[in-house]
């Protein structure tokens, strides 16, 4: 196999496929990137079992082929080259030779029939989805996915394919973070799952540009395939939490407020919590908005926020990173907070279909 | 129907007082003490059985005394039963002598100071073989050979050699650590196996006893409990524990005793630092007026009856909880002015139950002479106590310097002693069950309700834990209620680890009192059980910390009050000295 390719579209290739290697892998061959050479085109494939990214890049093939090198060594080699091209011999025993002008690498690979075939499924249900709208879905929503490896099904996002919308949710179980799209699709199709947190990150990294991308979901996998690139991942099995039962009814209070403003506003009062008092309040009154934060080892701080409020004084106490996120991701200039009462959740909606639930927190005072 | 021949009534008494060669040693050296002895020797073959043979220079004994002694119930020690109130020797009964005598073959022989010469007994199997002149030394020679040997059926339940010698070292030990100013010798087939001299104090006994190594971790405690009470001695630092009770000595008026409530305080002195199912090593001296105490409880006098228990217990638990702290503290202060040279001295309680030398052993002979008792009505003078923590200066931060990890969850630091192992999980631990446990105590818990409450069927027995402890759970941040029979409903997590799973949460909460729940009632032991399991439920086994965060949770730990070990007694730190790292490499 000889191919030659610009750094450039190595480099980017190789970008895109690396973060799926783990760190630490006890099978070689999970640690190396499959290329394949034809046609003018050099495929790349990594995988850790449980996510395959294939990415497509421009080359010269002079003698097509396939094998596999080590995915870190090679970018960080690629990443150092003097020139713009790049020539790559790999030989029957996978040396690869990579030359560029004066410079010269010979590095060890495997063969590339160890490399595990990315997995191929039939009966697949198939909705096609605008890229921009998937990648904001995604990016309102990601943040909210719990961290906490044991709570495995919240280790993603809930994608919900039902009454002709794709409903995107994340939640830790404290806050709750939802995005709607209209789409249409035949009934027979609809179907909801969990797609994990890595697959989710490395969707993010392949979502530029315009285009659509073709969503496919089999029995326990999903695929997406986009113009160049293709990832595939298992899904998460279990019964996400009944979402819809979290979202509060009507709200007694509607509070507009500007997003950029009370994002920094939190940021600046959130100084003053530490690990052990983590909350910052929010004290409601006619036509203001107190933010304070008060802890006992650090100190206080508060800032005023002028709004049109006319309702009853309202005191609701919120983890900061928790007000922030949507805050953060959201790219509306204003944002409106729907408040019940101090006990019961607040919910953050723009104008469009995002939707945010928050739990207040209990705070001695 | 008949009386009991002497010998026989004898041989039943001896049933209670001699159970092994252990009980002869403890009656002839308890004996030796009450002679006012300064020099112990005990001499024993195959473990005790073959022979046993206790050498002191105490009082003596006249002739007429040495033979008297061997009849029952016949004590130098009592003379009223208003005696029994106020009881400084350590025997009393006027058991002792007979009892052994009848279960083997005894002599006794024994010289008063000044007498021109001695007298000799011999006894076999409880009958007076011969009563003659001797010429030893001044004190008394008791002998016991063949123990048992016309106890056939005692002599069987005799264990192997080593198991009975164990127990005689044993009671030796017990007596030289009550009695540091008397030199003990106990030699076993022909082998010294121990030889203190008079030591100056308890502490230096305890040296002498323990090893300097156990020493070491020894720290002291003293309370003065007012009224006549009080406790000193040393106990081992957080992190030195026994899974038996072998290495816990309580003395009671210089008596060796077992008493469960004094036990009870140890456990709840120590609080979180004792695992369960271990013991702490102590040489605890209390110190209880003798008319509140009952020790004629059993003829072997091990167990004792305290008239106010509670406050003995009470008083036990502060006082370690005292030294524990004021230990922990000195620990944290940089080498110049660490602790180990400054031990304060034990204060020196007088001996109380020394007859005087010069007076004769059994006073029966001159109805003038009351020793026992004028000595009775005495006070026992205890020097006034220290106020500990006001004599611990302002601690100062030890500087830890991290060097780096080791292996999974074990980080190397750097003091000015030497290398410093620090356990990631158990440093957490110990960090927020203290934070935890201040939390609970100033009821400032932050508490995140949940989006989705999760219900949790429960077996019954669980379920009345879980409802006996809910308003302190709820203290913790734990919104936990009944959801219909034997079912729960978890809608609220402390803030700090609300991100887990709630269902997790609640089993592990409910695996934790479980465990641990056991007799607790006070309030305060359930606010820690709580603590403990709400810290051990929310430590993570993460791989590796930053560098910023190992140097945050140092911070935390030396912050807490007692960073030694976590709220199990795991230790969280463990140093190797630069000597011992030293010693290692062979450079000294």
């Amino acid at each position: 196999m000889k191919f030659r390719i610009s750094k450039e579209n190595f480099l980017a290739g190789l970008a895109q496929v690396q973060n799926v290697v783990a760190a630490r892998t006890t099978l070689p061959i999970l640690s190396n990137v499959l290329l394949e050479a034809e046609d003018g085109i050099l495929r790349l494939t990594t995988t850790d079992l449980d996510v395959g990214v294939t990415v497509t890049v421009d080359a010269e093939v002079e003698k097509g082929g396939a094998s596999t090198l080590p995915v870190r060594r090679l970018a960080s080699i690629i990443k150092e080259l003097p020139t713009s091209e790049i020539d790559v011999s790999i030989d029957g025993d996978n040396t690869a030779s990579i030359t560029a002008g004066p410079s010269f690498f010979k590095i060890l690979g495997l063969s590339d029939e160890e490399f595990p075939p990315l997995p191929d499924f039939e009966d697949a249900k198939e909705f096609t989805v605008p890229k921009s709208v998937l990648r904001d879905g995604l990016k309102k929503t990601s943040y909210a996915i719990s961290t906490d490896e044991t709570r495995y099904v919240l280790n993603g996002i809930f994608c919900s394919f039902k009454g002709q919308a794709m409903t995107l949710v994340a939640t830790d179980g404290r806050r709750l973070a939802m995005m709607d799209h209209e789409l249409e699709f035949p009934e027979s199709s609809e179907i909801e799952v969990i797609i994990p947190t890595k697959a989710v990150n490395e969707l993010g990294r392949l979502l530029a540009g315009e285009g659509d991308v073709t969503i496919r979901i089999g029995e326990s996998q999903i695929a997406f395939d986009l113009d160049r690139s293709f990832l595939i991942s298992k899904l998460i099995e279990g019964n996400y939490p009944n979402f819809r039962q979290v979202i509060p009814g009507e709200a007694k209070q509607r509070i507009t407020v500007d997003r950029e403003t009370l994002q920094k506003i939190v940021g600046r009062v959130a100084l003053l919590t530490n690990e052990k008092s983590n909350s910052v309040k929010l004290v409601f009154a006619e036509d203001n908005i107190d933010i304070t934060a008060n802890s006992p080892d650090v100190g206080e701080a508060n800032e005023s926020l002028p709004v049109n409020y006319k309702g009853p004084q309202l005191t609701i106490a919120f983890n900061p990173e928790f007000l922030m996120a949507p805050l953060r991701n959201l790219d509306s200039d204003e944002i409106h907070i729907d408040l019940i009462d101090e006990m019961s959740p607040g919910v953050i909606k723009n104008n469009s279909s995002f939707l945010y639930v928050i739990m207040p927190m209990r705070v001695s005072s | 129907m008949q009386v009991l021949p002497d010998i026989l009534a004898s041989q039943v008494a001896a049933g209670e007082v001699v159970e092994r060669p252990a009980s002869v040693v403890k009656e002839l050296v308890e004996n030796a003490i009450d002679a006012g002895a300064r020099k112990v020797e005990v001499v024993v073959r195959k473990g005790g059985s073959a022979l046993i043979r206790v050498v002191d220079d105490g009082s003596g004994m006249g002739r007429a005394d040495a033979e008297m002694a061997l009849e029952r119930h016949a004590t130098s020690k009592l003379r009223s039963s208003d005696d029994l109130e106020s009881i400084y020797t350590l025997g009393f009964r006027g058991e002792a002598l007979p009892s052994i005598a009848s279960v083997g073959r005894f002599s006794l022989v024994t010289r008063e100071r000044g007498a021109d010469a001695g007298t000799a007994v011999v006894v076999d199997g409880g009958v007076v073989v011969s009563v003659g002149d001797s010429g030893e030394p001044p004190g008394t020679q008791i002998e016991v050979r063949d123990l048992f040997y016309n106890v056939p059926a005692r002599r069987k339940f005799l264990r192997t050699e080593s198991t009975e010698f164990g127990h005689v070292e044993h009671q030796v030990r017990l007596h030289a650590a009550a009695y540091p100013e008397v030199a003990f010798t106990l030699v076993h087939n022909d082998r010294v196996c121990f030889q203190l001299a008079p030591a100056k104090d308890r502490l230096e006994r305890v040296r002498g006893l323990a090893g300097a190594a156990l020493a070491s971790g020894l720290i002291p405690i003293e309370l003065n409990g007012g009224d006549g009470y009080s406790v000193a001695g040393l106990i081992s630092g957080p992190g030195l524990t026994r899974s038996g009770k072998v290495g816990q000595l309580v003395f009671m008026n210089r008596r060796p005793i077992d008493n469960a409530q004094v036990t009870y305080g140890l456990r709840e002195g120590y609080r979180g630092a004792l695992p369960k199912g271990q013991y702490p090593v102590t040489y605890l001296f209390l110190t209880v007026p003798p008319a509140e105490v009952d020790v004629n409880v059993h003829p072997a006098k091990r167990e004792v009856r305290f008239r106010h228990g509670n406050k003995v217990r009470d008083m036990v638990a502060e006082a370690v909880t005292a030294a524990l702290q004021a230990h922990t503290t000195s620990q944290l202060r940089p080498h110049e002015e660490r602790v180990v040279e400054v031990v304060p001295e034990l204060p020196k309680v007088e001996r109380p139950v020394q007859a005087p030398v010069e007076k004769p052993r059994v006073p029966a002979a001159d109805p003038f002479v009351e020793p026992q008792r004028e000595f009775a009505k005495e006070v026992i003078p205890v020097e006034p106590m220290p106020d500990l923590p006001a004599t611990i200066p302002e601690p100062v931060k030890p500087v830890f310097e991290t060097i780096g990890v080791l292996g999974k969850g074990t980080i190397l630091l750097r003091s000015d002693e030497g290398l410093v192992l620090l356990d990631q999980r158990a440093a957490h631990e110990r960090v927020l069950f203290e934070r935890v446990q201040s939390d609970l105590k100033n009821g400032t818990t932050d508490a995140q309700p949940l989006l989705v409450p999760v219900t949790l069927e429960l077996p019954p027995k669980d379920f009345a834990l879980v409802r006996q402890n809910r308003e302190t759970l709820s203290k913790a941040g734990i919104g936990i209620e009944e959801f219909g029979a034997n079912a729960v409903k978890i809608d609220c997590l402390p803030a700090f680890l609300s991100d887990r799973d709630p269902m997790a949460i609640a089993d592990a909460i409910v695996r934790e009192l479980k465990l641990a729940s056991d007799g607790v009632t006070s309030q305060r032991l359930r606010t820690d059980l709580v603590a403990g399991a709400v810290c051990r439920i929310a430590v993570r086994q993460r791989d590796s910390l930053s560098e910023s965060e190992i140097e945050q949770l140092v911070e935390d730990l030396l912050e807490c009050e007692m960073p030694y070990c976590n709220p199990k007694g795991r230790p969280t730190l463990v140093q190797i000295s630069y000597q011992e790292i030293d010693r290692k490499f062979g450079r000294r």
